[in-house]
């Protein structure tokens, strides 16, 4: 775990990628003026979560112990941090790991690769986004029909 | 219909259930059913005497027969096919016997074609193509006898009834060579018909292995290509920006994603060459211990931690095998980048190898006859990581399989080292498994058996070496 200085935003990011990590610190710092806080598995991530309250969370899925749909549902179902604006970041581009992702509770589902510009502006609307306009959210992916293509 | 060009173990068990299940479903009916004739008949001959005086003549022979149909029935029931055959079998023959016995006195007549004509029959309908031999041969040797008896002297005095013992026995073998064709010839059909399952069950299994492929490689692939994609983008857009120096790292980054991804399309590219050129390859007697030797330097410690471990090599001197050098070297480096990438920082990697011991059982060891005289060699790597779940071990040899516990885990494999090892090995005459309990901390040995070059010397040579290694993304291999 490394927490650097503060400056605008402050953005978890949460890979067990060191390589990726490195990347996302990189985007987010030169292109988002964002400060980055970073954990390399699920476990770190959530202390690191619930301890320093950044203004935004970005998630792996596939990691070992602690998963991300874990991590995004542990932040979820803690007041202290359910209302923190989450986003997984993942290889994993199926229909039904979207699904599950967004019914964990992440605020967006964003498929590798991202170019650095569109993972700016993805975190960017994710911190804007209401709690208000979070839940509604939530409700019309319930209703809506899923049809799993893969 | 063509034939499937070669039949794995699993495969063959298909076909074996085939005809196990049919002879099964039969017994189950056959049996309950006889036995149940012969009990309504003996409770008959207690009620009515009168009616069924042979019956209860001869009532010790009818209680055989009906314990031999019950025990059939059992047998069925339990699937123990051969005992439900053979008890249905013998009870049949005993009932052969029976209805001459019970028919005291008797005469010569259609009195034994009709019990031996069912029996051979059943034999066919039950049995394997030998039973209908062998129940012919007991049905003949029972007219012989028969033949012999005081009661017939009057029957075979009549030269016609002499002539008809003979249409009996040639009746008999007629029919038992014509159910043999027949049964012989559906059983041909009935492979045929399984050739056809084993296909689909290998299509089927294709299937699922592209899938579990597409989806893994797809994982492997989007990680590199967002690395080499984020880092030119943000050079493109902020490089002007930035200090020599730090344009450098992230180019140097950009380029080692990209080696990275070279790497795995190259380890894909490697299974269809290996598929293309398996046996092509000149053998030499290639030494073990350099080998192994190579194959530890050749283990990329990858960009994780470096852990002090201990690699025993245990590798008598001189020993070699008779194969080609890169491939015995790939080979050990995949086991060996498996044994770290597996098991936890710091445990031991143990590498042994002797002349195999000769087969213990003499039909392997009649069958080696068969096939060649070579001495064969054992090697074997062992770790004491996580271990391989007995039931999952055998599929990991196959191409792009990964156990669903690294699928789900952060262990980079694409399922293609094992695979590469075994058919490596198999090209150079071999064979590969692996054994584990499955149990953490127990980890698993991987036995490569190889074919020694003639008049190898074996030598005892003991060195034991720290291998500085980390979590290794090399090799494409999992376990």
């Amino acid at each position: 775990m490394s927490i650097p200085a503060q400056k605008g935003y402050t953005v978890l990011v949460i890979d067990d990628n060191r390589e990726l990590l490195q990347l996302i610190t990189d985007t987010l710092t030169l292109l988002g003026d964002y400060t980055v806080l970073t954990a390399e598995n699920g476990a770190d991530g959530l202390i690191l979560a619930v301890e320093s309250r950044p203004d935004c969370a970005i998630i792996d899925v596939k990691m070992s112990g602690l998963d991300g749909y874990q991590v995004v549902r542990a932040l979820r179902g803690d007041p202290e941090t359910a209302a923190m604006p989450l986003v997984i970041l993942t290889a994993l581009s199926q229909d039904h790991y979207r699904f599950a992702g967004l019914l964990a509770g992440a605020d967006r589902y964003l498929t590798k690769p991202i170019k650095p510009p569109d993972l700016v502006a993805a975190i960017h609307e994710a911190i804007r986004t209401s709690q208000e306009e979070r839940l509604t959210r939530a409700h019309a992916l319930i209703d809506e029909p899923f049809e799993r293509t893969s | 219909m063509k034939d499937v060009p070669f039949v794995l173990r699993a495969e063959r068990q298909i076909y074996a259930e085939y005809d196990r299940d049919r002879r099964l479903r039969l017994s189950k009916f056959i049996a309950p059913t006889f036995a149940t004739i012969l009990t309504a008949l003996l409770l008959a001959s207690l009620i009515v005497p009168q009616q069924f005086h042979g019956t209860r003549s001869n009532s010790g022979l009818i209680i055989l027969c009906d314990a031999l149909f019950l025990l059939g029935a059992y047998a069925a029931w339990r699937k123990w096919v051969n005992i439900a055959t053979g008890s249905i079998l013998l009870a049949a023959l005993l009932i052969m016997v029976l209805s001459v016995l019970v028919n005291q006195p008797f005469i010569l007549s259609d009195l034994f074609t009709v019990p031996a004509v069912v029996i051979i029959g059943l034999s066919a309908l039950i049995g394997l193509p030998w039973m209908i031999l062998a129940t012919t041969l007991l049905t003949t040797a029972f007219v012989f006898i028969l033949s012999g008896s005081p009661s017939l002297s009057h029957d075979l005095a009549n030269p016609n009834n002499v002539n008809s013992i003979g249409a009996f026995i040639i009746e008999q073998w007629v029919l038992a060579i014509i159910v043999f064709g027949a049964a012989t010839g559906y059983r041909r059909i009935l492979r045929q018909i399984s050739d056809v399952r084993v296909q689909y069950e290998r299509a089927r299994q294709l299937d699922d292995l592209k899938d579990q492929f597409i989806t893994s490689v797809n994982h492997e692939l989007r990680n590199p290509v967002m690395l080499m994609q984020g880092y030119v983008e943000l050079l493109r857009i902020k490089g002007g920006e930035l200090p020599p120096e730090r344009r450098d790292e992230m180019v140097q980054r950009a380029s080692k994603a990209g080696d990275n991804l070279a790497q795995l399309v190259q380890s894909i590219l490697d299974t269809r060459r290996i598929d293309q050129s398996a046996a092509d390859f000149q053998p030499e007697a290639v030494p073990l211990f350099d080998a192994v030797a190579t194959a530890a330097s050749l283990v990329d410690p990858g960009e994780g931690p470096k852990v002090e471990r201990d690699l025993r090599v245990h590798v008598p001197e001189g020993l070699a095998v008779w194969g080609e050098r890169v491939r015995v070297q790939q080979i050990l480096t995949n086991l060996l980048s498996n044994a770290i990438k597996y098991s936890a920082p710091g445990t031991a990697v143990e590498i042994t190898a002797h002349v195999a011991p000769e087969t213990s059982s003499w039909t392997e060891r009649w069958r080696h006859a068969q096939r060649t005289e070579q001495r064969m060699v054992e090697i074997v790597v062992r770790d004491y990581g996580l271990g391989i779940p007995p039931d999952q071990a055998a599929l990991l040899f196959h191409r792009f399989v990964r156990l669903p516990r690294d699928l789900a885990s952060s262990t980079i494999g694409n399922g293609l080292g094992l695979y590469l090892c075994r058919e490596l090995t198999e090209a150079m005459g071999g064979r590969i498994w692996v054994e584990s309990t499955g149990v953490e901390g127990e980890g698993s040995a991987f036995h490569i058996v190889l074919p020694a070059p003639p008049a190898a010397p074996v030598l005892a040579h003991r060195v034991s070496a720290p291998l500085q290694a980390g979590p290794s993304d090399q090799g494409g291999s999992n376990a």
